[in-house]
């Protein structure tokens, strides 16, 4: 399958500077124009190192092996105004608490102008306001122009979270990271957001990589799921085969956890999350309902269930599907 | 959820108007005096305010009116030379070890620590009396102790508002590190200032009194002197101390409100109340 790579992580691993040990282990992820992929887990394995380690915030996160590149170029070669292109123009953020990425006391239009003017020094404050105003309406904002006028503080979440995404989109962006978009917003927020996340994917062919502990939102949007636990991708294939046919007992775990409304509670997953996890062999092993004494120790390696389907535990081949 | 209304914004831009009327007023005011502000005529002392004096004389005879205009420009416009000197100096220093952070950061603001390890005024009496008396010494002597307020509480903005999401995604948005200090970090941080640089006002007009009661800043007119000069004379004449008081009392007044309408304006979410240490 030739399809063109937008960004490509491969074998990284990560640290906190300072920290011993590695948050993310081998994490490797290619993402495709058109595609959504979504990244989930619980908290603390690692989601949002990742995310980081994508942007590169400097002093954020240290790479300690493997890569990420953007269209085949190594993140870490690029100058700093190579960075500064790719930020924005190449991939743009929306982070978890709405508006989070707006600056309170300007007004929403001279923010849209601001970040566009960062990549084009022609840009007029006209034309940045009927970009806004044509994005905030293709969003259905009945009210651009109010809108635009507004201060972040005048405006409600949920509006505040699609401002926020309209001004990641606004530089037309190849990639959008959303770090939990939509866990801070009400449920009928949400729903709106999540069909205005497609409906730019459809329209710009925009890539998207969701992060989200919401498997709603899961189910509806993604076209490729990664499951993290413990610093790794666990687990990583189309949709349809992760969330129906999963492969490692966490993913099952996860599933199992989710409320359902057919009166059976739902299944916890024993155990707390470790503080550190250990260096060798899988995470998951001390809380996994089918672990066996090798587990703590074997290595972590890919095995393929199906095509672009794959799990690191072995036994998610043999009694999995 | 309540925005800038027009209404906040006007009363600002009424109080800056006044404000503004007032400095410039402050200016030419000791050249519309109806008499010498120094001229000691022992005949006319302690007058009752009426006919060629309209309010009064003091007890050397000088007439307390022309006083208070003559006055005008060192208690006004000095304060607000001490507070704008101090503001620049203190933002310029507080941004640079804030955004700078580590080494610079420390190193400045152990500086700092050594300023406010001396009472402010005792600093400022000590400066003064190195530079010698006179207006432009007492103006450098109240700066040169008042700037480590704003610097440190510009640092400790800019140390959060680096933290924040909107600075981060303007960076991941492509925005440079120096657009991002100028469009939002110092926009941000500077309200506060702003606030405690308008409440400061009136604190800078009894501080230049108090250096120019020890002899230490202008010799002529000034509210301040005039009120402290004068405090013994109340019971006898009380309009020599009344009328510098309510001079003092407005324009502190004004300077108050000015202060709070600039809040209200700046910082719309009441985020950032009055911010004083």
């Amino acid at each position: 399958m030739e399809r063109e790579t937008l960004l490509e992580v491969r074998d990284l691993t990560v640290r906190y500077p300072g920290a011993e040990r590695p948050t993310l282990r081998d994490v490797a992820l290619t993402l495709h124009p058109g595609q959504i992929t979504c990244v989930i887990g619980e908290s603390g394995c690692g989601k949002s190192t990742l995310f980081h380690a994508i942007m590169q915030l400097p002093g954020r996160v240290e790479i300690t092996e493997g890569s990420v590149s953007f269209r085949g170029q190594d993140l870490r070669d690029m100058t700093k105004q190579q960075l500064r292109e790719l930020r924005g123009n190449g991939i743009g953020v929306v982070f978890q608490e709405p508006g989070a990425s707006l600056d309170p006391i300007r007004r929403i239009h001279v923010q849209f102008y601001e970040a566009m003017r960062a990549h084009s020094r022609r840009v007029t404050k006209q034309a940045a306001r009927e970009k806004a105003a044509e994005l905030l309406r293709s969003m259905e904002f009945p009210d651009p122009d109010r809108i635009l006028a507004s201060c972040p503080a005048q405006l409600s979440g949920g509006m505040n979270q699609r401002v926020a995404i309209a001004l990641a989109m606004a530089l037309e962006p190849d990639i959008l990271l959303c770090d939990e978009p939509t866990s801070a917003l009400d449920v009928t927020v949400q729903a709106q957001i999540v069909d205005e996340l497609l409906r730019l994917r459809d329209e710009y062919r925009t890539c998207i990589m969701l992060i989200t502990h919401n498997m709603g939102v899961v189910s509806k949007m993604a076209d490729r799921v990664a499951v993290m636990y413990g610093g790794r991708i666990v687990e990583y294939g189309p949709k349809a085969d992760v969330l129906h046919h999963p492969a490692h007992p966490y993913t099952r775990a996860l599933l199992e956890a989710i409320p359902t409304l057919d009166g059976q509670p739902p299944r916890g997953i024993p155990g707390k999350r470790p503080d550190v996890f250990p260096a060798a062999g899988c995470a998951f092993a001390p809380r996994c309902a089918c672990a066996s004494p090798d587990c703590g120790t074997c290595a972590m390696e890919k095995h393929l269930i199906l095509e672009a389907h794959w799990t690191l535990c072995p036994k998610g081949v043999t009694d999995g599907v | 959820m309540m925005g800038v209304s027009s209404g906040a914004k006007r009363k600002m831009a009424v109080y800056l108007a006044i404000f503004i009327a007032l400095c410039i007023f402050s200016l030419v005011s000791g050249r519309l005096a109806p008499h010498d502000a120094e001229f000691v005529d022992l005949l006319a002392a302690k007058r009752a305010p009426g006919g060629e004096y309209p309010m009064g004389t003091d007890w050397l005879g000088r007439c307390i009116w022309s006083r208070i205009l003559a006055g005008a420009s060192s208690s006004i416009f000095a304060s607000l030379v001490i507070v704008v000197l101090s503001m620049l100096v203190g933002c310029a220093i507080g941004i640079v070890s804030g955004y700078a952070g580590g080494a610079v950061d420390e190193v400045v603001m152990r500086i700092v620590d050594i300023f406010l390890a001396f009472p402010g005024i005792v600093l400022s009496i000590a400066v003064a009396g190195m530079l010698g008396p006179g207006l432009k010494n007492g103006i450098l002597a109240l700066a040169a102790t008042s700037w480590t307020q704003y610097a440190r509480l510009i640092r400790s903005y800019v140390l959060s508002l680096r933290q924040e999401n909107f600075v981060k995604a303007a960076r991941l948005n492509g925005q440079s590190g120096l657009s991002i200090l100028a469009r939002h970090i110092f926009p941000n941080a500077i309200r506060p200032v702003v606030v405690t640089g308008t409440l400061h006002l009136s604190g800078a007009m009894l501080s230049i009194s108090g250096l120019s009661f020890l002899g230490l800043s202008s010799s002529s007119a000034e509210w301040g002197s005039m009120l402290s000069e004068g405090r013994s004379l109340m019971q006898q004449c009380p309009w020599v101390v009344l009328y510098p008081a309510i001079a003092i009392f407005l324009v502190t007044i004004l300077f108050n409100l000015l202060g709070d309408s600039v809040r209200d304006v700046l910082d719309p979410n009441g985020k950032n109340k009055v911010l004083n240490d």
